[in-house]
């Protein structure tokens, strides 16, 4: 017979909240993390990411905008390719404002750099893509948000930018990231930039203020 | 109950590519993270550590040569990646004691207040055996200590919980008029 110890064990047991598995920093630790010990979460290192990244070898170089073409899916994840392995650099972790502004004054556009995100975010990682893109992925504030703090956010060249629906191209390196759950997969213009925002834990409201804050500064 | 894992699902985790590895995480997150808040009886470390170790069952499932032995081996990991995390969380801040556990609401033995009262060796053994289910034979293998090891300190944790279920026994039997024996 079932003690009672046992039986409030096993009701404790499933009354305990399991929270979303945090799948994105789990890949991108396992693949990424020089160290086979499992030391305490980085959150620096691991906000310095894509969320996935496989680099995988394809067919022969094609010409596109930028060396890079971005596409993005309807899933809310993006791809990149790259004519070359040599155009992406990176990540550079916990990059100061210098590093951002030297990465956008490298850009093939006028690139304006990401204001208006909630108080308290950081910049935890910097990857320029080409001269046709960069990505920089933020650490969000807020212990709400659990083990999802991390939001990315591409600058890009329109040009670089795949139409929707296009044929991906051939090229001889290929990038996926992103998350399928969560607010954002969204781009916006700002002056001759692109902005792609990934899926993260910010909030709708969030989100719009950093649009309208982008957006204030093309004027 | 811990959800079973196929024999399946794990053979394919071993031999297939990212996406098998990400089905089976995704079917063992909620064991593994229960475990470790049983373990650490705290929310964000017990987060923490499940992390930690499905980033270790990612990189090295496909080295796992029997996929019978998953479910010891995970909990291994699980249980190892608590440990070091409550190692760790100690060393950095020596003086500061495990804050109160969630009470239990809907239990009628509040069984957090009872596991805060256990050492941590004593602690693992009863989580193992009574909230996974774990035999005496399988939580010697998780945690690599003789049978007669876990049997003994499974006898200990009883003797030291006696008191505290007593007293909820005395409550209980209070308000429901019956006699309750509590043999865990």
């Amino acid at each position: 017979m079932q003690s009672n110890f046992e039986l409030s064990c096993k009701i404790a047991r499933d009354a305990i909240a399991v929270p979303v598995i945090p799948l994105d920093t789990i890949r991108y630790e396992a693949q990424h993390r020089p160290s086979e010990s499992a030391g305490r979460r980085r959150r620096g290192v691991l906000a310095a990411v894509v969320a996935s990244l496989s680099i995988v070898a394809a067919a022969a170089a094609a010409d596109i905008f930028g060396h890079v073409q971005i596409s993005l899916n309807p899933s809310g994840t993006v791809h990149l390719y790259f004519d070359g392995g040599d155009r992406f650099r990176g990540p550079l972790l916990n990059p100061k404002q210098q590093d951002l502004e030297k990465a956008a004054r490298a850009m093939n556009f006028a690139a304006i750099l990401p204001k208006g995100l909630p108080k308290g975010t950081d910049a935890e990682g910097l990857m320029v893509l080409g001269p046709g893109a960069m990505q920089i992925a933020y650490n969000l504030p807020g212990a709400w948000r659990r083990s999802n703090h991390l939001l990315f956010v591409i600058l890009a060249n329109p040009k670089s930018v795949a139409p929707e629906n296009a044929k991906p191209p051939k090229t001889k390196y290929t990038m996926e990231f992103g998350q399928t759950t969560g607010v954002g997969a969204v781009h916006w213009m700002v002056g001759q930039e692109e902005v792609i925002v990934l899926k993260s834990t910010i909030t709708p409201s969030e989100l719009a203020h950093f649009k309208t804050v982008m957006m204030a500064q093309a004027r | 109950m811990a959800n079973p894992v196929s024999a399946e699902l794990v053979d394919a985790a071993r031999t297939g590519g990212r996406d098998e590895i990400e089905v089976l995480l995704r079917t063992v997150w909620p064991d593994a993270y229960r475990l470790a808040r049983a373990i650490l009886g705290e929310d964000q470390p017990a987060e923490d550590a499940a992390q930690e170790a499905c980033i270790i069952v990612y990189r090295t499932v496909a080295s796992l040569r029997n996929s019978a032995a998953f479910r010891t081996w995970f909990y291994r990991i699980v249980v190892r990646e608590a440990a070091d995390l409550k190692r760790r969380r100690l060393r950095a801040e020596p003086s500061a004691e495990t804050p109160a556990s969630v009470r239990d609401q809907t239990a009628s033995i509040d069984v957090w207040r009872a596991l805060s009262g256990l050492t941590d060796n004593l602690r693992e053994v009863v989580v193992l055996h009574y909230f996974e289910d774990l035999s005496s034979p399988e939580i010697a293998s998780v945690l690599g200590i003789p049978e007669g090891t876990v049997r003994f300190r499974l006898m200990i944790a009883r003797r030291r919980l006696r008191p505290l279920l007593g007293e909820y026994s005395e409550r209980f039997s209070e308000s429901s008029g019956e006699a309750q024996t509590y043999a865990i």
